[in-house]
């Protein structure tokens, strides 16, 4: 494979990396999340280090992709959320941790 | 990501949870509560096992009502994965049987002790033992290096207890140890509260 041929490759793996999970916030909660069974949006705050605001933002995203599932209930008259990883988020996790992985190694030193 | 990050970044959620000093708290006024019911005893306070439950149920009352009125507001709640609940069913489990085998050995040595004279040694031997393999076990498979330090206070203060035949100055080691268990959970919980203030509401 020629110079340019293998910058192209890398360049294409990079590009395919999972976009919902390719952003620091969400990569942070998504990994927070891959070792427990689940945890909720305080203890995810406490973790990443955002705000509520943002938390509420990239778990919008990741519900919509269908990575997380969030259980919503009221504990004293007030909103509480679990979240947890779905199989398919699981999946997701492990297959862009993967690709990243073999990524960094290509690289040289 | 190296695959050993995933296990140092359960560790790090683990410590989160746990690392509030609360249990730290508690270790140290059960043997306080131990040290203190001996010293209760030779003082002609009244029976120790009634001290000794008394406080123990105190102390596990407000760990408690520590846990779900200051530290949950301010950490929130996380739910661990097999391997990790696994990892605190064996230490239950190590933790229960030592206990077990030291409470059963005792029964039987405090019933023959008239026969095992010769034998002052070995419920001492048994308890620094149990108190060590067991925090050592719970230090290694929690990853809580403090309870290595505990199990050795501990072993301290049970053999102290049953070495010194002095009545009050045997019960101050145990004190002691506990009192300096306390003293690093207070430390530990008073850096909790300054790292992590309490959550406002979600708007």
């Amino acid at each position: 494979m020629s110079g340019a041929e293998s910058d192209n490759d890398m360049v294409s793996r990079v590009t395919n990396l999972d976009a919902t999970i390719h952003t620091p916030a969400r990569l942070a909660i998504m990994a927070y999340l891959y070792v427990v069974d689940s945890a909720d949006y305080i203890f995810l705050m406490r973790l990443s280090g955002l705000t509520w605001g943002n938390l509420a933002t990239h778990l919008g995203k990741l519900e919509e992709a269908g990575y997380v599932a969030i259980e919503k209930e009221f504990r004293n008259k007030k909103p509480y959320s679990m979240v947890q990883l779905t199989s398919s988020g699981r999946e997701a996790f492990r297959k862009y941790k993967d690709s990243l992985k073999e990524i960094l190694n290509e690289l040289p030193d | 990501m190296k695959p050993d990050s995933i296990e140092g970044l359960e560790k790090r959620v683990f410590r989160l949870s746990t690392g509030h000093g609360g249990w730290d708290l508690y270790l140290g006024l059960l043997l306080a509560a131990i040290g203190a019911s001996a010293l209760a005893e030779d003082l002609g306070r009244g029976d120790s096992s009634i001290w000794l439950v008394v406080i123990m149920a105190v102390a596990l009352a407000m760990l408690f009502a520590v846990e779900q009125l200051i530290i949950r507001p301010r950490i929130g709640n996380v739910k661990f994965g097999a391997r990790r609940k696994a990892n605190l069913r064996s230490v239950s489990a190590i933790i229960g049987s030592a206990l077990l085998v030291g409470l059963l050995v005792w029964v039987i040595y405090t019933a023959s002790s008239h026969i095992l004279r010769w034998t002052t040694i070995l419920p001492v031997l048994l308890w620094v033992v149990v108190s060590l393999s067991g925090f050592s076990l719970a230090a290694y498979l929690l990853g809580m290096p403090q309870l290595y330090l505990y199990g050795l206070l501990y072993a301290v203060g049970f053999a102290s207890l049953e070495l010194i035949q002095i009545p009050v100055t045997r019960a101050l080691p145990v004190l002691v140890c506990g009192l300096l268990i306390i003293a690093i959970g207070i430390a530990r919980f008073v850096r909790f509260l300054r790292k992590y203030p309490r959550v406002e509401p979600m708007p």
